[in-house]
This record gives structure tokens, C-alpha cells and sequence, in this order.
């Protein structure tokens, strides 16, 4: 390649006024050029490090009101028996969250990736979000996106194998699971995440294994699966087992080490279709079993309660719609929580999303948006990783509407605001008793650089 | 000129591996958009250069971009730079 480029000087030489000039002349001239593009070629050879990241400052006023039915205050354990939480809260907040990302080409094929990053509430650290503290799987699922405190957290750290002429890819670490669509719609961004939100909007430790069926798809389609082995583990640093204590007395039980997790992604992309730019397919499964959740385990019985989940998760986004800026996408999600005292409880769920991207003179790039959301009494919590102080995703048993506009400021800085309500009844699957309404108006602004 | 040639010569090295996945996405986006014309990769790359300077579409070789591909707008192309510097490579497992 450089000599090319020699060539090319060479055949520029007369152009540039050398040919006045000795031939030693010249040829100490190449020599300094290639010195100079020796120098260019050693530093790129040295700095394999990208760098990038995102700063985003939020304003979230929260107002909640909530009723005390009553219903669970005499079930003892697994989260029953918490009355008098009727009382209703309002919160001013300003949170932060940075995110730093350190990207390294290994080799042609070999790419890390990383991301520290850190959330908190403004002049505040040591924030708990659960009842009873997060537990050691929920704080890895959250890392840096739990506003505690100033600390950063690999929020990203995966080896990506890929060779572009082969439909095989791996991966391995600590996963982009996360923010996945239609979470990007709303800053009118490309998608930003791989599993999709309701799904499970969290980040997963693991393997992970990726095929692509371009090669036997019609042109503009696009076929491919990705299948992850994520497993939650259950190990303590003293003893390194974690161990339930007999309430009787009799010694303890050790907690199981080990929970597996597997999921399969099928996604399917149609750019090829009439009066739309793309149509978005994807199918979520995933199955877990033998989870340990601290705060859910029964003072009464000695043996350990484990639980479990299959979740089926639909994805269907229809972008550009009539060739224009209407973007509208559903996510269905139906999960099946099992375990040891609470047995198989179904949930079905959905999101709907639709916004709107203009693309004029006026306000190009501006998106204006909703979202309605439906959960049923049997919800788990799958959202860890969006930045709010009202729990618009993790709703059980309740709807919720959000309504929001984006502005894009410049090519580097987005400004969102938006207003969230949703109500939320009880709960048999956390014995939760109380009825509650929520609002919470934001704005965030957030820079990439 | 000497200058020029330089600079040639050191956009060739600099986008030869490290930002390749991102010149790669502007080119992909870029070729979507401009699917009847073929825009040179050299063209892109100093065109990328002068948004990733923030100049704008009036840039010298922006403007040959958008001359030469007239399904391009200049939102267009605005929007196809904000897009990969606003999502980092990786997002998607499995994607570079």
C-alpha cells in the first residue's frame, strides 16, 4: 500500500516544482515522507483503542399516592406482612449517569468492548432500591445503572470473535443486553441494545453464540439467531457457599451454587416491503431455573425456596411507515414464573410504542412519541437499567401511558422530556397490598462524545 | 499541495483499522441511501472527517457527496452521522 502511495508521490514529483531539483534532493524529500508515513503507520499500529461515551444529566419530579388494602398484612414471609405502607411519597430528583466506552481491535476479528459507567443521584450515594436491598444477581443485573453511587462498574466487557466472511460469531463477557428496542425510538436513535426490553432489560454475564442466515435469504431479508448461556451464581466469598439458616435451629442449608439460564433470539428483518423502510420480527425464549432470591425465602421452613421462569417475549417494529418519520412497535411478553412454594404463575404482557420523526426544515430529527404499557398481576421485575425514579417498566399489575418529545441539540446532544402516570394494584406474586397512582415528569439531557 | 497529499495519505492510515467498523456503517448507510450513484470510499472518508470536525453540509467534500447523490439531503446525511456517533459498536451482540 505505502509504496503505491510512493508511486503515486513519484508521479506527482514533476507537478509539485521537483523536477528543478537534484535527484538527491528528491529522494531526501521521499525519504522524509516516508519517514512521516512510517510514523503515521506505527502510531495507528499502536493505538488500537477507541474511545467514546455519553453524559446525561435528569430532572424527574414524582408524585405517588397509595392505598393500603390490607390484603397480605397477616401472611407471614416471602415479603407478606408489611402493613401501613400507605402512605404517598413525592420526590424532586436529579440524577446523573456516565458512561465511558473503551473499545480495542484485538486483531481483524477479535474485538473488545467495554463501557464503565456510573449512575447516581445528585450529592447522594448508598441508595438501596428494594425492599431489603438488591440481591447479589439483581446489583450484577444493574450494575452501573442503579443510581447508588459514584462508583463506576463495568457495565461492558465482551470479546466479540468475528469473521465477516463466516455467518459464525461469538461472544463472551459481560453483554450489551440491555436498552433494547424500542427503548432507542424514544432518543430516535438506531437500536442500542440486544434483547428486546421487555424481554429482559438487563445486563448478562456470559457466552454467547451468533448465526447469520444472510447467505440463504432473499435480498433485503435477513435472518439470525443468537443463543446465550447466561448463568446466575450463587457463591460467597467466606464459605463459599451461601447457606439458609434452619429456623428450628438444626444447622443450615447450603443454597445451590449454580442457576442456569438460556436464552434464544430469532430476529427477522424485512427492508423490502412497500411503503415501509423495515419491519422488525424478533422472538425471545428464555428459561431459568433454581434462582435464589434472598428477601422471597420463607422464615417458616428450613428448606431453601427456588424459582424459576420461561418467558416467551414477541417483538414486531414497523419503522418508516408510509415512508415517513411514524415509527410504531409491540412487544408481547408472556412469563411463567415457577417455584418451590409459589408454584407456575402465568403473566401476559405487552408494550406499545408509536412515535413520530420529523423530517423538515423546522425541527428535523425531532421525535414525538407514546407508549402504553399493560402488566399483569404476575410481572417480574425485568427492567434494571432504565434511569428513572418511578418503575414505569417494572409495573405489576397495572397500565401506564408515557408520553414524550425528543430534540436532538446539534449532532452531538439529545434533550427529552416527557410525562409518565401509570396505576399499579395488588400483588399476590410479592404480596403487595397496596393500590397506587403514580406521575413523573422529566427531562434529561444527555451528550455524546 | 504537499499538504494535501499528507493529508490523503494519513486519512488512509488513520481509517485503516480503528475506525473502521465506524467509516464502514457511514458507507453502508451512506450506499443505502445513494443506491443508484456509487460515492468513492475515499469521498466518504473526507466527508466523515469534515462532520466529525463539525463542519457542515457546505464542506468542501460533503458537498461533492450530496452533489453527486441527490437522493442525499443534507438531513439526511446529518441524520446518518448522528446515528453512528449516538450508538457505540457492540450494542448489538453479535455486531461490530
Amino acid at each position: 500500500m505505502k509504496q503505491l502511495f510512493l508511486l503515486t508521490l513519484l508521479a506527482l514529483v514533476p507537478t509539485l516544482g521537483f523536477s528543478q531539483e537534484s535527484d538527491t534532493t528528491v529522494e531526501s524529500r521521499l525519504e522524509a515522507i516516508e519517514g512521516k508515513l512510517d510514523d503515521i503507520e506505527l502510531t495507528q499500529a499502536l493505538n488500537k483503542l477507541r474511545f467514546s461515551g455519553s453524559f446525561m444529566n435528569q430532572y424527574e419530579s414524582f408524585y405517588e399516592t397509595n392505598r393500603d388494602t390490607g390484603a397480605f398484612d397477616t401472611i407471614q414471609g416471602a415479603g407478606g406482612g408489611n402493613p401501613d405502607q400507605g402512605q404517598d411519597s413525592t420526590i424532586s430528583a436529579y440524577i446523573m449517569r456516565v458512561a465511558l466506552n473503551f473499545d480495542v481491535a484485538v486483531s481483524k476479528k477479535l474485538h473488545f468492548y467495554s463501557t464503565l459507567g456510573m449512575s447516581k443521584f445528585w450529592n447522594m450515594s448508598g441508595r438501596t432500591t428494594r425492599t431489603g436491598g438488591d440481591n447479589d444477581n439483581f446489583q450484577s443485573l444493574g450494575g452501573g445503572y442503579a443510581m447508588e453511587d459514584s462508583k463506576a462498574h463495568f457495565d461492558v466487557a465482551y470479546l466479540l470473535y468475528q469473521d465477516l466472511d463466516n455467518p459464525w460469531a461469538f461472544a463472551l463477557g459481560r453483554m450489551t443486553t440491555n436498552n433494547g428496542p424500542p427503548l432507542n425510538q424514544l432518543d430516535g436513535i438506531e437500536r442500542s441494545g440486544t434483547y428486546p426490553a421487555m424481554s429482559y432489560n438487563v445486563i448478562l454475564d456470559g457466552a454467547a453464540i451468533i448465526y447469520d442466515f444472510k447467505k440463504y435469504m432473499p435480498k433485503k431479508n435477513n435472518l439470525k439467531t443468537r443463543l446465550f448461556y447466561t448463568p446466575f451464581l450463587n457463591v460467597n466469598r467466606s464459605s463459599r457457599f451461601k447457606n439458609k439458616v434452619d429456623p428450628s435451629g438444626n444447622g443450615t442449608e447450603a443454597v445451590k451454587t449454580h442457576a442456569s439460564m438460556v436464552t434464544l433470539l430469532t430476529e427477522y428483518t424485512n427492508k423490502n416491503i412497500s411503503g415501509l423502510k423495515s419491519l422488525d420480527l424478533y422472538h425471545s425464549y428464555y428459561t431459568f431455573d433454581g434462582f435464589y432470591d434472598e428477601v422471597r425465602q420463607s422464615p417458616l421452613t428450613a428448606d431453601v425456596d427456588y424459582e424459576g421462569a420461561v418467558a416467551n417475549t414477541v417483538y414486531l417494529g414497523l419503522k418508516g411507515i408510509g415512508n415517513s418519520g411514524l415509527n410504531i412497535s409491540y412487544t408481547y411478553s408472556h412469563f411463567l414464573v415457577r417455584g418451590d412454594s409459589v408454584g407456575e404463575l402465568p403473566s401476559f404482557n405487552h408494550l406499545y410504542s408509536l412515535n413520530y420523526k420529523f423530517d423538515n426544515k423546522l425541527n428535523a430529527g425531532h421525535i414525538i412519541g407514546a407508549e402504553y404499557i399493560q402488566n399483569d398481576d404476575r410481572k417480574v421485575p425485568t427492567d434494571a437499567t432504565t434511569i428513572h425514579v418511578n418503575e414505569f417498566y417494572n409495573l405489576t399489575n397495572g397500565i401506564g401511558t408515557h408520553l414524550f418529545y425528543t430534540a436532538p441539540l446539534g449532532r452531538t446532544s439529545i434533550v427529552r422530556a416527557g410525562v409518565m402516570s401509570y396505576e399499579q394494584g395488588e400483588s399476590d406474586l410479592f404480596y403487595r397490598d397496596v393500590e397506587s397512582k403514580a406521575t413523573a415528569t422529566y427531562v434529561r439531557w444527555k451528550v455524546f462524545f | 499541495m504537499k499538504k494535501i497529499i499528507y493529508a490523503v495519505i494519513a486519512v488512509s492510515f488513520i481509517f485503516s483499522s480503528q475506525a473502521d467498523s465506524k467509516i464502514r456503517r457511514f458507507q453502508n448507510k451512506v450506499s443505502k441511501e445513494c443506491a443508484k450513484e456509487k460515492v468513492s470510499m475515499l469521498l466518504l472518508k473526507k466527508s466523515l472527517i469534515e462532520l466529525i470536525k463539525g463542519q457542515e453540509c457546505d464542506a468542501k467534500f460533503t458537498a461533492i457527496v450530496l452533489n453527486k447523490c441527490s437522493s442525499l439531503s443534507c438531513q439526511k446525511l446529518n441524520t446518518i452521522y448522528k446515528e453512528i456517533e449516538q450508538v457505540r459498536s457492540g450494542s448489538v451482540v453479535g455486531e461490530e
